[in-house]
């Protein structure tokens, strides 16, 4: 077997050109490393906060309202259905109920209108609903008129 | 706060306590890799106890908390028992120490990298602490499911956005450390989070012997990239397969006729090889192609040798994870994933196999995202990993670090094969999902190309 390191007493051993090039490559590895994290860092600094926990305590008003087992149907958004802000507050009426199940439609027993979400003028997809229920953050829940 | 300490705490524990009673002496089994063993092994069966519980129509409540901690307590009692019985060897002794300048050097600048990862997770959790947009809208919804809803809790396959056929690894430990603390704290998944990015860097550096100065250039290089950092607190299921994977390839031994000498070692490993692989099957489709690759890899590495009977550990190993697996994916949620719905028969699949300009479109989809993957300063250490991926597959001198390379080739080749043969639009799949893919990864390349790296005066 070769040694890169000169033969002799361990504590005179002296590093042979390729531990001294794997050394510098290292070097330079760390300091890449170290210039990244750092810019991970700053980067991070004035991360603005997510919305998901405010949605999730405005909608968790409505869970004592549901059955705990339910298709619930959730208003699409009159304007912008496809919108990433639309599509996250549904996904967070979901989130913030499990286990009953939003769907996008109107037609179940209970109909979740998020604001903003119905007609400001008056939303002819919940003729035939009632509203039961408004948090203060705007949303409302609508029941089937019996 | 303490049941959830205790959630943890105790399945770790035990599996810990196994992993000494039992150990793997001969391969590398350095204190790191054995704690990263340890929280994965621990981790990825207390993942199952709930699955077994809900599927009774129970809810997770207290009886749930009582009966799982006497189960983990009880395995305990079991390795301690042996422990306190049999007198465990040691670590190995390192082949070589390295220079003690050297080595301070190495280990200061990963402390300061690592201190700086841990301050982006710190502020990502401050700044979205119910997670990133998978978590809350799949991963963590799930666990809500699993611990809200009792026998009603297959009514998750009604959330058709939240991909209903995917593996419940994840939620189900989330949902158990839920209930083990009493209520659904955000900190929770946050931390099965952190532990998963943790155990992750501990499998890559104990595979890579602590005692020596790569390992710590190893640890340092995975967690530089800011992205990977954010992967890791995003509350998705990325980092955690990312961490079976690395985990299974860090089991398997440099060299394997070593492993042969010693027929109850070689079975304890290839026991590991199949939970872990079974477990990253278990929290993403992409897990079962990695369960496929080790099958093929311990099937070769067995039969070779004639050693074919000992498969059977391998299969004993996965057996736990893959039934409960196979009863979820055949019985509870059967059906293909979104990415693979609507496909064609198997003509037209063969078809998109062979059709070049596809195959164009997809690679070129893909580089993008692959080289942007890091982050501010971190652009285009993919393409270079796996350009040096490639290097030790090739070089004689590697040969030895072999399989950490060909498993993240295979992973890529399966990758972009999937994106042939979807039918969703390869320009909305693609760019969207690369990075993610990316964070599954990079652990596996960052101990490829690592394991490659030999000290000189190995010769």
């Amino acid at each position: 077997m070769t040694t890169d390191f000169e033969q002799g007493d361990a504590a005179t051993l002296t590093p042979s050109p390729g531990w001294q090039l794997m050394k510098v490559a290292g070097g330079v590895v760390l300091a890449w490393c170290l210039a990244a994290a750092v810019s991970g860092l700053l980067a991070v600094r004035g991360l603005p906060a997510d919305p998901m926990g405010g949605f999730d305590a405005e909608f968790r008003a409505f869970s004592v309202l549901l059955p705990s087992s339910a298709t619930v149907g959730y208003l699409e958004p009159f304007e912008s259905a496809g919108s990433s802000d639309a599509v996250r507050m549904h996904y967070a009426a979901q989130y913030s109920l499990a286990p009953v199940v939003v769907v996008p439609r109107v037609g179940p027993e209970f109909v979740i209108v998020a604001r903003g979400t119905a007609r400001p003028e008056g939303d002819p997809r919940l003729d035939g609903y009632n509203e039961v229920a408004v948090v203060p953050a705007g949303h409302r829940l609508f029941q089937r008129v019996p | 706060m303490i049941g959830l300490v205790a959630g943890f705490a105790l399945p770790v524990s035990a599996a810990w306590l196994w992993l000494r009673a039992w150990p793997l002496r001969g391969s590398p089994d350095f204190a790191p890799l054995t704690a990263a063993l340890a929280f994965g092994v621990g981790v990825g069966l207390s993942s199952l106890t709930p699955m077994w519980w809900v599927a009774r129509g129970l809810s997770l409540g207290p009886a749930f908390v009582a009966a799982d901690a006497l189960l983990w307590v009880s395995l305990a009692a079991v390795a301690l028992r042996r422990l306190f019985r049999t007198s465990v060897p040691g670590d190995l002794a390192s082949p070589l120490d390295a220079p003690q300048t050297v080595l301070r050097v190495v280990r200061g600048a990963f402390a300061l990298v690592a201190v700086m990862a841990v301050g982006i997770v710190a502020r990502e959790y401050l700044a979205a602490p119910h997670g990133q947009w998978d978590a809350w809208a799949i991963w963590n919804q799930k666990a809500r499911f699993l611990l809200r809803g009792g026998e009603e809790w297959t009514a998750l396959l009604g959330v058709e956005f939240a991909n209903p056929s995917h593996p419940l690894l994840l939620p189900a430990v989330v949902a158990r450390l839920w209930a083990y603390a009493g209520e659904e704290l955000t900190i929770a998944p946050a931390l099965a989070a952190g532990g998963f990015g943790a155990a992750t860097v501990a499998a890559v550096m104990g595979r890579l012997d602590v005692r020596q100065p790569r390992a710590w250039l190893a640890g340092a290089v995975l967690l530089a990239p800011p992205m990977y950092a954010q992967q890791i607190i995003s509350q998705q299921a990325d980092v955690p397969v990312g961490f079976f994977m690395v985990a299974t390839l860090a089991l398997i031994p440099e060299d394997p006729l070593a492993l042969w000498r010693h027929a109850l070692r070689a079975a304890r490993t290839l026991l590991l090889v199949g939970l872990l692989a079974g477990c990253a099957a278990w929290t993403k489709n992409e897990g079962m192609v990695f369960l496929v690759a080790m099958a093929l890899l311990a099937s070769w590495a067995t039969l070779r040798h004639g050693r074919g009977r000992q498969l059977l550990w391998c299969a004993v190993g996965a057996a736990p994870v893959l039934l409960t697996l196979l009863w979820f994916k055949l019985v509870v949620s059967p059906g293909a994933p979104l990415y693979l719905e609507g496909t064609p028969g198997p003509v037209g699949l063969l078809q998109w196999m062979f059709d070049l300009e596809r195959h164009r479109t997809v690679l070129r989809l893909m580089w993008a995202p692959l080289l942007q993957w890091g982050g501010p300063l971190a652009r285009g250490v993919v393409p270079v990993g796996i350009v040096a991926a490639v290097v030790v597959l090739c070089v004689p001198a590697a040969r030895r670090a072999r399989t950490s390379s060909l498993a993240v080739l295979f992973m890529l080749a399966s990758y972009h094969l999937v994106f042939v043969l979807s039918s969703l639009e390869p320009e909305t799949l693609v760019p969207g999902t690369v990075p993610r893919l990316v964070s599954q990864l990079w652990p596996a390349l960052v101990l490829a190309v690592f394991s490659g790296v030999r000290d000189p005066r190995e010769g």
